[in-house]
């Protein structure tokens, strides 16, 4: 035997020993072995070494692998273009656009989660997410009239793929199980109660399955919005189906009203925002869809039968119903967790339509709970970045707060003035509170209080910085000079009390607040353009001026469910892990209180003070 | 929670979420890997998840043995599950899913090699310490009391000399004795001629067996 042929051999001696060598090789190997102590020795030694290996202890996958595999794939489907799933939901957005519900109930969570000011939802961690591409006008209008054809979008900021590809098929096949879908959606309208009796949305967010969680996440929060809205009730299912042998998840809510319904919409884009962390329209559209059934009168449109449009705010307020009417005297009770409760305060300033009261109610051993909110929240604020980039400037406590006796504390609000961007004066009125953080609050049980604290405000101005809430106002919203009025307009917006407090003047300044407002809403969206459907807001025609009353309810029906949907997120935050600024669950009840409209002005009076 | 009673719902609102699955843990473990990749290229993530939970161990007793540093053999077993995600798409269904994703398992592994992401461990002293990190499977546990603490060090040289092994030699011999795959599927796992697996895996064995000689340790292994 030639010593190459071997050598060969042996090579061929762990394929032997793994019985791999066909009969013909293993008969020339076992020849050799018969007659080689060295070849019997190598094998014998391979053997070992092999034996050896499949002896060793086999590594344990540590538990985190898959929990990290899971939110990274989530993560992908989320976010990730290259993700196919992404693709397709997003094909299946560019179907979906066409539903109004959607696009309302992201452009509340938008809304929500960046303000209307710009200024971000702290603690949300949404704010720092870059704008979406702008989309221009003409670019949506050819949008749309592309996917009323039925094709599909094209690729926009690299989001959308445009080509016809595996997923464009799934898209399709989305679609054809979105209509067994909604004809099984009809039929399950004959169940007359839909009882919850608890625990679904525990084993949803057990699932592994990222949309069982997703659903059980939304499930969770919207009974979460059931406490923390003491109005609202909300019958809940969580249910999966199988349609056309496509698995889906459902979860079914019963509003009793259109508010009611209004919140569960937007609760879910709220938690669907919360759980992706993003606040654009097209995020929220990829992984929920909403649908009704039944009505009460008020819901008589179906949602998807109202059209996108520019201008398309009064429908969409039409198919999702207007609130019952709300006037003077009105009040919506929130619980809010209590680091929450500054942050309250101030979405009401800065939203609120109207001049409403604030009470807030407190158990005692909570009032430093109360107090830290309060203060600690504008102080914070203004040390982010994100803060000094929207222009908000350094707020402190203008005097030590003294805990109120009965525990409650009142504030009253009043619409934004233009005249608020004015800075200080050099002297404030008698009638001025000393709380520039915290507006013209006034213990509810010490009425005289108000005018010691007023004198100190007094000195306090005088002597200290611009009244800082004045200040943001300013720098986000700068408004003409002509509409200052050069006399009490430091805290003008916070210490106005009652409406016609202030006479004419005040009057005057609550008027071109109103148009301010609407100014500040426009310039806001058009400067900083987060979502498309939020233009639509801004291009909605103005309230009509000579119904007070209807403009009233309108605006506290906006106010409500501005309210609402604060309190379902916040106390969604506070239930979720994680959410480390909202920690302290302790509720705190909020009132707010519609106070009468103010006496109409004409517009065309001049401002008092201007030059 | 909250229970409403007489009192009839004014609307329904549904929420669907996009498509999920109805099927529950148990009915998923039911399945071959076919139909959970069949149904993980529907996006079922579900499905998907199922897939990881039945070759997490693996996976990650192959990334261990590539990496030796359990946060590189973590990070690398969820890139490749991570990768496996995203190429479903283009997994063809004739395929074996469990070596299509050992294929990406080792390129993944090799790449980072190159790139020198993941460190290298040649050193046997330097190895000292990192067999707590390999807990023995129940099924792969050494029975004999007695010689427990010896197989236990036979046990850590020998998982030494595969690290020091070079790469190609050291997965084909993992794949081999450690994952007792068959030639064939190696070959395809690595892309390379039948022959050649054969060869590399007669040349690891060959290695090991000659450091473990040298230190006079070969026949403590049996």
């Amino acid at each position: 035997m030639a010593w190459s042929e071997r050598d060969k051999l042996l090579a061929d001696l762990s394929a032997y020993l793994d019985g791999e060598l066909d009969p013909r090789r293993a008969g020339a190997v076992e020849e050799l072995l018969s007659r080689s102590e060295e070849a019997r020795r190598t094998l014998a030694e391979l053997r070992t070494v092999s034996e050896g290996l499949r002896k060793l202890p086999r590594a344990a996958a540590p538990a985190e692998l898959a929990p990290a595999v899971r939110r990274e794939v989530e993560r992908r489907l989320l976010f990730d273009d290259r993700s196919p799933r992404r693709r397709v939901m997003l094909t299946i957005v560019a179907r979906i656009t066409a539903s109004a519900a959607v696009i309302v109930a992201c452009v509340a969570a938008g809304w929500l989660a960046i303000g209307r000011t710009g200024r971000p939802v702290p603690s949300a961690g949404i704010a720092e997410r870059p704008a979406p591409p702008t989309v221009s006008e003409a670019e949506r209008a050819a949008e749309r009239e592309g996917l009323a054809r039925g094709e599909p979008l094209v690729g926009r900021g690299g989001i959308v793929q445009a080509e016809p590809s595996p997923a464009e098929a799934m898209a399709l096949q989305a679609d054809a199980i979105a209509k067994p879908l909604a004809a099984a959606t009809e039929g399950a309208g004959a169940r007359p109660s839909l009882g919850y009796a608890g625990g679904g949305e525990q084993d949803a967010l057990d699932h592994p399955s990222a949309d069982l969680r997703l659903a059980g996440r939304v499930a969770r929060g919207l009974i979460t919005s059931e406490e923390g809205v003491p109005s609202g009730t909300t019958l809940l299912d969580v249910e999966s189906a199988e349609v056309d042998a496509a698995p889906i998840v459902l979860v079914t809510v019963a509003p009793h009203s259109a508010n009611e319904y209004r919140l569960a919409q937007q609760t879910v884009a709220l938690w669907y925002e919360h759980a992706s962390a993003s606040w654009s329209a097209d995020e929220c559209a990829t992984s929920w869809s909403v649908s009704h059934e039944g009505s009460d009168g008020v819901l008589a449109q179906p949602l998807a039968a109202t059209p996108p449009s520019q201008s398309s705010t009064d429908a969409a307020n039409a198919s999702h119903g207007r609130l019952p009417a709300a006037g003077a005297g009105e009040q919506v009770e929130a619980v809010v967790p209590a680091p929450r409760v500054g942050e309250l305060l101030w979405q009401l300033e800065q939203h609120a339509p109207q001049q409403v009261r604030v009470t807030v109610s407190f158990q005692p051993q909570d009032w430093s709970r109360v107090q830290q909110a309060l203060g600690t929240y504008f102080e914070q604020s203004d040390t982010t970045p994100t803060a000094q980039q929207h222009g908000l400037a350094v707020v402190q406590l203008g005097q030590p707060v003294a805990q109120p006796a009965d525990g409650k504390l009142e504030h009253t609000r009043q619409p934004e003035s233009p005249l608020s961007a004015e800075p200080a004066p050099s002297a404030a009125p008698d009638d001025q509170p000393a709380l520039p953080w915290l507006g013209d609050a006034r213990w509810a049980d010490q009425p005289d209080r108000d005018a010691a604290e007023a004198k100190q405000s007094d000195t306090a101005a005088a002597t200290a910085q611009p009244a800082p809430l004045l200040q943001r106002r300013a720098m986000r919203a700068p408004q003409p000079a002509q509409r200052t009025d050069g006399g009490g307009g430091a805290s003008g917006a916070l210490r106005a009390g009652e409406a016609g407090s202030d006479g004419a003047g005040e009057a005057a300044r609550r008027e071109a607040g109103g148009v301010a407002a609407q100014d500040h809403l426009r310039k806001d969206v058009s400067g900083k353009p987060r979502m498309r459907e939020e233009e639509n807001i801004a291009e909605a025609p103005a309230l009509p001026a000579d119904e007070p009353a209807r403009a009233a309810r309108d605006a506290f029906g906006e106010l409500r469910a501005a309210v609402e949907r604060l309190t379902a997120w916040w106390f969604d935050l506070a239930s979720s892990a994680g959410a480390a600024q909202a920690a302290d669950p302790t509720p705190i009840r909020v009132q707010v209180t519609l106070l009468p409209p103010a006496e109409p002005v004409p517009t065309s009076q001049p401002v008092q003070g201007q030059p | 929670m909250f229970v409403v009673a007489g009192r009839e719902p004014a609307a329904v609102l549904r929420v669907q979420t996009n498509v999920g699955t109805a099927v529950n843990r148990s009915a998923r473990d039911t399945l071959d890997d076919a139909e959970l990749v069949r149904r993980a290229q529907r996006a079922d993530g579900a499905a998907f998840a199922a897939l990881v939970a039945r070759y997490q161990e693996r996976v990650f007793n192959v990334c261990s043995r590539m990496c030796r540093h359990q946060a590189d053999a973590l990070d690398l077993a969820q890139a490749a599950f991570v990768r496996a995600f995203e190429a479903l798409p283009r997994f063809e269904a004739r395929a074996n899913f469990f070596t299509w994703l050992f294929r990406i398992v080792v390129n993944l592994a090799l790449s980072q090699r190159r790139r020198g992401a993941v460190r290298r461990e040649v050193s046997l002293e330097a190895l000292d310490g990192e067999a707590d990190r390999l807990r023995p499977s129940p099924e792969r546990r050494w029975h004999d009391p007695a010689r427990d603490v010896e197989n236990r060090e036979l046990g850590e040289r020998l998982e030494a000399a595969l690290a020091s092994l070079d790469e190609e030699f050291r997965i084909a011999v993992v794949l081999k004795d450690i994952e007792e795959l068959d030639y064939a599927t190696i070959a395809e796992i690595l892309d390379v001629p039948v022959g050649t697996v054969k060869s590399r895996i007669h040349r690891g064995r060959m290695l090991l067996r000659e450091q473990l000689a040298a230190e006079g340790l070969l026949h403590g292994l049996v």
